[in-house]
């Protein structure tokens, strides 16, 4: 585990130092961010993936599906939907505003023009944008560091990306589980699906995979697997 | 009950959902659709595309005929979802219409303004229409008498053999399709107009006019569309990436990338699900109001039946006669015919065969009255000319009647009715002049098989409670015999509503079948209310199903079919999403490929080219939804085998399959894409 994906802030050695793929792996804790024992968010997401694999698993059973004997229906479905969607919106705009800004308007009139950023152009260029974002949409704020990022842009965009990626992930949850809370307890019987076992674990997993890690795929591509790639002959 | 269930696909069927494939492009209607709306507009953008390339000669968003490949294969995929919903209304529709065909076929003496009579088919009548019915005919519609009294057989409706008196003005004028007219004759006026029958407002729900999406398909369309935005934000933001890594990507790409992402798959097969759950139910002849009730019988966890017809065989057999002491047995035998003569049920009929032709033979009702059984009074029986009244029916029934003018309940036939009741049988307490003189003992047949259906529904986790008007030792016998979980004995109408109550507020969700006026409150209370068709029409009314067999296991069916209907969705939502895997790794190394080679690496399935891989998750997903449409409409195979190992089944089959099936898919067709390349 590293610190991305418990979220604890502790860096063992400069991000911008490492190999592709570990960059590349840092970032990909905090894209998957649903970590059960990180610090913050990471239950909150989990939670949110969860109450979406209790209703697809539901389904596949053939029962409306419930979690903790509450049956999940449109309403906490829409709120998951949305808090599952935050992330990488959050973390892939903020991205594609700064990418847009290096490549079409290098030299604007800002504090610090897009074009001073970047230290590295390029595959790591881009994963030092990605990772700030990243991290401050799922993580403590931290940098991949070699950007520069001490100027308005930066600052006001992440700090924006840290307060909604921060806040919205706790109400929502909240929200699902006063709803769920309201509703009356279906008893348990030979026809429902048991949560703790192995098969609905996977499925979360997959699910988390799946929604989570590769809606970065195409932006994981573009910045550490290039970079990892043009280096392995 | 299996008619039409030879194809598929037959021929008529088809061509109308070809014709209706396209009528579906309408954009208004398939805003109903958010995935598939998406497409639609990712369809004609490529569409603006293909001509922008064509008549400006643009070459940067790549070739016209490119271009224009990917137009058409956006629009097939539409159209191939379209003809999904498009071939289960058909097949619906076929199946009701022919259902209201066979009920139309009763044939009506319709009487014109001048007095004449014309004999035309049911369906024909309208409301205000007068037809006449005579001995043996069969009323062919509901309507009020306004000439005349005849006797009815309203068995076929009520159940009760009893024939009922009905008569021009008054409360009792009112006949009911389907009953026949035992004597004399009648003019009846037609009160309401064809249309607006079960089976009308089920045709109409196939249709799509007033199909309503359940609550569980909303929610799955949440989710599908919260899907859709995820893949929406990650094609839209890759516009900037790629800007920033000098990468042109052209806009067939884009929405290529997009369209094959997004839960096209089960999106496009979502409705069809929705429609052939109702359309299987009503192949097992059974017709629902809505989709959700369907939905909701996936999910029952109580099921009462009727012990009568469901669990054991309907007809109960008179064994033996047992009189009180002190009764000459010759004479209580011939009472029981007595009362029994005129008694049309079976169980009537069978106490006339046991007492003997030698008996029953001299028997006369001359000036006899009939009164028949009530649930309030729960007897039966004659009332002779000389002042004698014979009434039969169950012990507390009895023995309140003979209790109230101060008799007392003979300690024999008390003993004998608890000794036949422990031993499975019913008793049938005879009064005469509310004076017990003797029981009739009646014995149950338990179904063949009943039982192991009985296991399977406990395996389904659903619990089964048998009702009956037997006294609770008979009830118990039988219970245990057959298998049920709990049983509801000398059951009222108010204690099945009282026990669903019960249930309801434990967080569970009942079903219940019924069939009489006395059920309409207990089916309109259960979550899942099925009424015979030979039910009252307040019954009818109530429950939100109607089985046309009045086949009581017919709820077992129910169930089955509406955990088919949610597994089909969830299936093919797992299938859909374990798709994205292959498709990420089709699509985005042929979008990069070019100006950054390195990303060649994770071209995993070595497809051909940039383009060629594009087309091929193109067509992939395209085809995909025709393939899945049998399966859409058969519905996943129930197994009773518990949820958990459903889930892995399942898993292993649509999740594991969904992940696999697309990377050898997409290669096949790249191999054959290539070749034009």
């Amino acid at each position: 585990m590293s610190t991305t994906s418990t979220s604890n802030g502790s860096v063992n050695a400069m991000h911008d130092s490492m190999t592709p793929l570990t960059g590349g792996i840092l970032m990909l804790d905090m894209f998957i961010n649903a970590f059960y024992g990180g610090v913050g968010v990471g239950f909150l997401n989990y939670y949110v993936f969860l109450i979406i694999a209790v209703f697809i698993a539901g389904l596949m059973v053939g029962r409306t599906p419930e979690f903790l004997g509450r049956k999940v229906e449109a309403r906490e479905m829409k709120i998951a939907t949305m808090i599952a969607l935050l992330h990488p919106f959050l973390i892939l705009v903020g991205t594609a505003i700064a990418g847009y800004a290096v490549a079409h308007t290098p030299t604007a009139a800002w504090d610090a023009a897009p074009q001073s950023w970047l230290n590295n152009p390029g595959a790591h260029g881009f994963s030092e944008m990605l990772y700030e974002n990243a991290s401050a949409g799922a993580n403590n704020g931290s940098g991949f560091e070699g950007l520069g990022d001490n100027n308005f842009f930066w600052n006001f965009m992440t700090g924006l990306i840290l307060i909604l990626g921060r806040f919205l992930p706790i109400i929502g949850p909240l929200a699902i589980a006063g709803l769920l809370a309201a509703k009356k307890v279906v008893p348990e019987g030979g026809g429902t699906l048991r949560a703790d076992t192995f098969t609905f674990g996977g499925l979360t997993f997959a699910l988390i995979i799946i929604l989570a890690a590769l809606s970065f795929f195409p932006a994981l591509a573009i910045g550490p697997l290039a970079e990892y790639f043009a280096l392995v002959p | 009950m299996e008619s039409s269930s030879s194809s598929l696909f037959p021929r008529e069927q088809v061509r109308e959902a070809l014709v209706q494939s396209f009528v579906k492009l309408d954009p208004r209607i398939m805003l109903r659709n958010p995935v598939m709306f998406t497409v639609e507009i990712g369809t004609v953008v490529m569409l603006l595309v293909t001509l922008y390339s064509l008549i400006g000669g643009d070459a940067s968003q790549g070739s016209t005929g490119y271009n224009a490949v990917i137009f058409l294969l956006l629009l097939i995929t539409l159209l191939f979802a379209n003809f999904a919903e498009a071939i289960a209304e058909a097949r619906g529709k076929a199946q009701a219409s022919s259902l209201r065909k066979m009920r139309e076929d009763t044939p009506a003496r319709l009487r014109m303004p001048d007095g004449s009579t014309k004999t035309i088919r049911g369906s024909e009548l309208r409301k205000g229409d007068v037809f006449i019915c005579e001995t043996g005919d069969t009323i062919p519609t509901d309507g009020e008498i306004i000439e005349g009294l005849a006797s009815i057989d309203e068995s076929a409706i009520t159940g009760e053999s009893a024939p009922v008196i009905r008569e021009a003005g008054g409360d009792r004028s009112s006949v009911t399709g389907g009953t026949r007219v035992l004597s004399d004759r009648v003019v009846v006026m037609v009160t309401g107009d064809p249309g607006s029958s079960f089976l009308d407002r089920m045709i109409a729900l196939v249709e799509g006019a007033s199909r309503q999406k359940t609550p569980n398909e909303i929610a799955l369309t949440i989710l599908l569309a919260g899907f859709t935005l995820v893949f929406l934000i990650v094609c839209v933001t890759l516009k900037p990436f790629a800007d920033y890594a000098n990468t042109p990507i052209t806009i067939a790409a884009f929405i290529s990338l997009f369209v094959c992402l997004i839960p096209t798959t089960i999106g496009g097969l979502l409705s069809a699900i929705g429609i052939s759950g109702m359309d299987r139910a009503l192949r097992a002849n059974v017709i629902t109001k809505s989709g959700r009730a369907v939905e909701t019988a996936g999910d029952v966890d109580v099921l009462l039946l009727d012990k009568t017809g469901t669990i054991t065989i309907g007809n109960r057999k008179a064994t033996a006669f047992h009189p009180a002491p002190g009764v000459d047995r010759a004479t209580f035998i011939r009472s029981c015919a007595l009362s029994s003569l005129s008694d049309e049920t079976p169980e009537g009929k069978s106490i006339v065969e046991l007492a003997g032709a030698d008996i029953t033979r001299g028997l006369s009702l001359q000036g006899a009255a009939l009164i028949a059984f009530t649930a309030q009074t729960r007897t039966s029986g004659v009332d002779l000319g000389a002042g004698i009244r014979i009434r039969k029916g169950a012990q507390d029934a009895l023995r309140k009647l003979s209790e109230q003018v101060g008799n007392t309940f003979p300690q024999e036939v008390d003993a004998e009715v608890k000794r036949i009741a422990q031993n499975g049988g019913t008793p049938l307490v005879v009064a005469e002049n509310e004076k017990v003189i003797g029981c009739i003992e009646l014995q149950d047949i338990i179904k063949p098989g009943i039982s192991e259906r009985f296991e399977r529904l406990r395996k389904m986790g659903v619990k089964t409670v048998m009702v009956t008007g037997d006294n609770p030792l008979t009830a118990k016998f039988i219970a245990e015999k057959a298998g049920v979980d709990d049983f509801i004995a000398e059951a009222t109408p108010e204690d099945k509503m009282a026990y669903i109550k019960k249930e309801q507020q434990q967080g569970r969700l009942v079903a219940m079948m019924g069939d009489g006026t006395n059920d309409a409150p207990a089916l309109a209370q259960a979550d899942v209310g099925v009424a015979m068709n030979s039910g009252t029409q307040a019954a009818k009314e109530a429950g939100n199903m109607v089985d046309l067999d009045n086949d009581p296991t017919k709820l077992i069916e129910v169930v089955e079919i509406g955990k088919q209907l949610l597994m089909t969705r969830g299936t093919l939502t797992t299938f859909s999403i374990a798709n994205d895997v292959a498709k990420y790794f089709a699509i985005v190394p042929a979008l990069f490929m070019a100006s950054i080679p390195a990303l060649g690496a994770l071209n995993i399935m070595r497809l051909h080219s940039a383009e060629s891989a594009i087309l091929s998750a193109v067509i992939f997903n395209a085809i995909i939804i025709p393939l899945l449409i049998p399966l859409a409409l058969k519905g996943v195979t129930y197994r009773p085998i518990g949820a958990s190992a459903i889930l892995r089944r399942n898993l292993l089959i649509y999740g594991l399959g969904g992940v696999i099936v697309p990377f050898i898919g997409i290669k096949l067709i790249d191999l054959g894409v290539a070749l034009f390349f």
